[in-house]
């Protein structure tokens, strides 16, 4: 008696175990009692994919179940941008999860969002967006309803989608420069960006705008990676792109450049050369001067990123300069 | 004493406790200048107003530690600007230092800002030791004689590599300003020796547009060069500044 009692417990807590682990297609419908997700989230991606292209996923990233059966109780919307986390969003009126956590949760089933939902992104007010998507709910047993059309409230934290306006950088390097798109991607645009959108102290503005990487790195082979004198500097400012990675700047503005120039901003874009000190800082710092920032004269501060040497506390920016980086690319 | 010498050792005794007062008015900490990053280089004449060479074994100690790899550029260009002739050899132990095959980038930026440097000392000290050793540099297989190890991983040889160092020895002897530095450059372009010949065609463009910097820096001096080069910027700028503050002025008084 006791064998069998203990080998049906096994038996059932196997089953519960095993049923914890699986991957289910099924989503909760909103006639239960939830809303499906209302969240907020701190940015977005404005270039949506298209269908069948396993991006910009909806995916259950957190099942649980109650006496109704399972149930999503966490929702993440992966938008597959390498500088976005995914965020999870929570049933209405729970608290927010954001980040890479919800990995370990992820279900395996996943749905392209775009082709999931009747209807467009329609921008609800200043600081939501609202899309339906349908859903269903499963019980334990498998019995399902049928597709039900639920909302989605997608919500921003402070700024609208609007005001974090990607600015798309076209890359090159020299070919013998040594720069990898993971370091681009993971490393320099998110520190240039995130000084950026950094509220530093006194003066400085939270300046909503994000540094990303428009295609792959372009290689160039024009000279010979070193700018030595007008010449060589005006064959590869001519090099298309908005950011040229090159080894060594001698020549710069009009003039021999002085000993540990790392930067150049030129009449089409900017030459850089590697450092392994803030190199974000460098890029945002260089961008600025081919914004029209600084040209007569860097800024006395060292609080602001216009002050002429990149020190730690040189990351704040004026109204006035936010402006300014945001203007169009040309 | 009289009342004379008794004034006058008042007022000894005041200049001297002045000028020493000066003296103990510390200047920058030379650490924090070389573990720093500027974006368009340090300004000369800022440097030099700031540093003196009392700073030259804490520059020097610098060069000496691989520690302070990433930092070798910048205390190597400080260097140039405050030292002396102890500076010059420190300067060139520090060209010549190495003996891996290959060095990094940091290492070569020092090497470059070290040659560069050399033409900062030369232009304050008039030092031959350094002026000698530039002007043979001109010769891109000196630096084979010399020992010199290591090469960056943007040169594909020890040859390609030897050119590179030349060009270094051309950007110092230009910013030296030097007429011994000039007759030089002039001869490379006009008259080089054989084994100069590749190294001459290679950076001809460069080789004419860096003896205008010796004139300048002949004429002018480091500092000076600097302040032709801005009161050129903004005599380009002035247009541009011109119409910006007209564009702001008209809309200050759009209705």
């Amino acid at each position: 008696m006791s064998v069998r009692f203990f080998a049906i417990s096994v038996l059932l807590f196997g089953a519960v175990f095993l049923a914890g682990q699986r991957s289910v297609a099924y989503e909760k419908d909103t006639e239960i009692g939830y809303t499906v997700a209302t969240n907020t989230i701190s940015a977005i991606s404005e270039t949506w994919r298209e269908k069948g292209d396993d991006r910009t996923d909806l995916y259950c990233a957190y099942w649980t179940w109650d006496d109704y059966g399972w149930y999503c109780r966490t929702w993440a919307l992966e938008l597959n941008d390498p500088l976005v986390d995914a965020y999870s969003l929570s049933p209405y009126g729970g608290s927010t999860t954001r980040g890479t956590d919800v990995d370990t949760q992820r279900a395996t089933v996943r749905y392209d969002f775009l082709p999931a939902v009747h209807g467009k992104w329609t921008a609800q007010g200043e600081h939501y967006v609202q899309q339906w998507v349908f859903v269903r709910y499963c019980s334990f047993r498998n019995f399902c309803t049928g597709w039900i059309p639920s909302r989605l409230n997608f919500y921003y934290l402070g700024a609208t989608a609007a005001e974090h306006s990607p600015i798309f950088l076209d890359i090159a390097r020299y070919t013998s420069v040594s720069l990898s798109e993971s370091t681009v991607d993971t490393a320099i645009l998110p520190d240039a960006t995130e000084l950026l959108q950094t509220n530093d102290g006194p003066g400085d503005v939270a300046c909503p705008i994000s540094f990303r990487r428009n295609g792959a790195i372009s290689v160039f082979s024009v000279g010979d990676g070193r700018i030595n004198d007008s010449a060589e500097i005006s064959e590869v400012h001519a090099v298309s792109g908005r950011v040229k990675v090159v080894e060594e700047i001698n020549w710069c503005g009009g003039r021999a450049a002085p000993t540990t120039t790392l930067g150049c901003s030129g009449p089409r874009g900017i030459l850089v050369e590697r450092t392994s000190n803030r190199e974000g800082m460098l890029w945002a710092h260089e961008y600025g001067h081919n914004q029209g920032l600084w040209v007569s004269g860097h800024s006395p501060n060292p609080n602001f990123l216009g002050y002429f040497s990149s020190v730690p506390t040189a990351r704040r920016v004026t109204q006035r300069e936010c402006d300014l980086m945001r203007e169009p690319v040309d | 004493m009289n009342w004379q010498s008794a004034l006058s050792l008042l007022v000894l005794a005041l200049a001297t406790g002045t000028n020493v007062s000066a003296q103990q008015v510390t200047q920058p900490d030379v650490s924090e200048y070389i573990r720093g990053q500027a974006f368009h280089g340090d300004s000369y004449e800022e440097l030099s107003t700031l540093y003196d060479s009392t700073a030259v074994p804490a520059l020097i100690e610098a060069l000496n530690s691989d520690a302070e790899e990433e930092n070798w550029a910048r205390a190597a260009y400080l260097l140039g600007i405050v030292g002396g002739e102890r500076a010059g050899g420190a300067l060139i132990a520090f060209i010549e230092k190495g003996d891996s095959p290959f060095i990094s980038r940091a290492h070569n930026r020092a090497r470059k800002a070290a040659m560069q440097s050399l033409g900062y000392l030369i232009n304050r000290t008039r030092s031959e030791l350094a002026l000698d050793y530039l002007i043979e540099g001109l010769t891109p297989s000196v630096w084979r004689e010399r020992n010199v190890m290591g090469v960056v991983p943007y040169a594909d040889s020890y040859e390609e590599y030897d050119l590179l160092l030349s060009t270094y020895a051309l950007f110092g002897l230009a910013l030296s300003g030097h007429p011994r530095a000039g007759e030089a450059l002039t001869a490379l372009q006009r008259s080089p020796k054989p084994e100069q010949l590749q190294f001459r065609d290679s950076e001809e463009s460069t080789l004419t547009q860096w003896l205008e910097v010796h004139g300048l820096v002949a004429e002018r001096g480091v500092a000076g060069m600097d302040d032709y080069y801005e009161s050129q910027h903004r005599l380009e700028l002035a247009p541009r500044l011109e119409e910006a503050q007209r564009l702001r002025e008209a809309q200050q008084t759009r209705p």
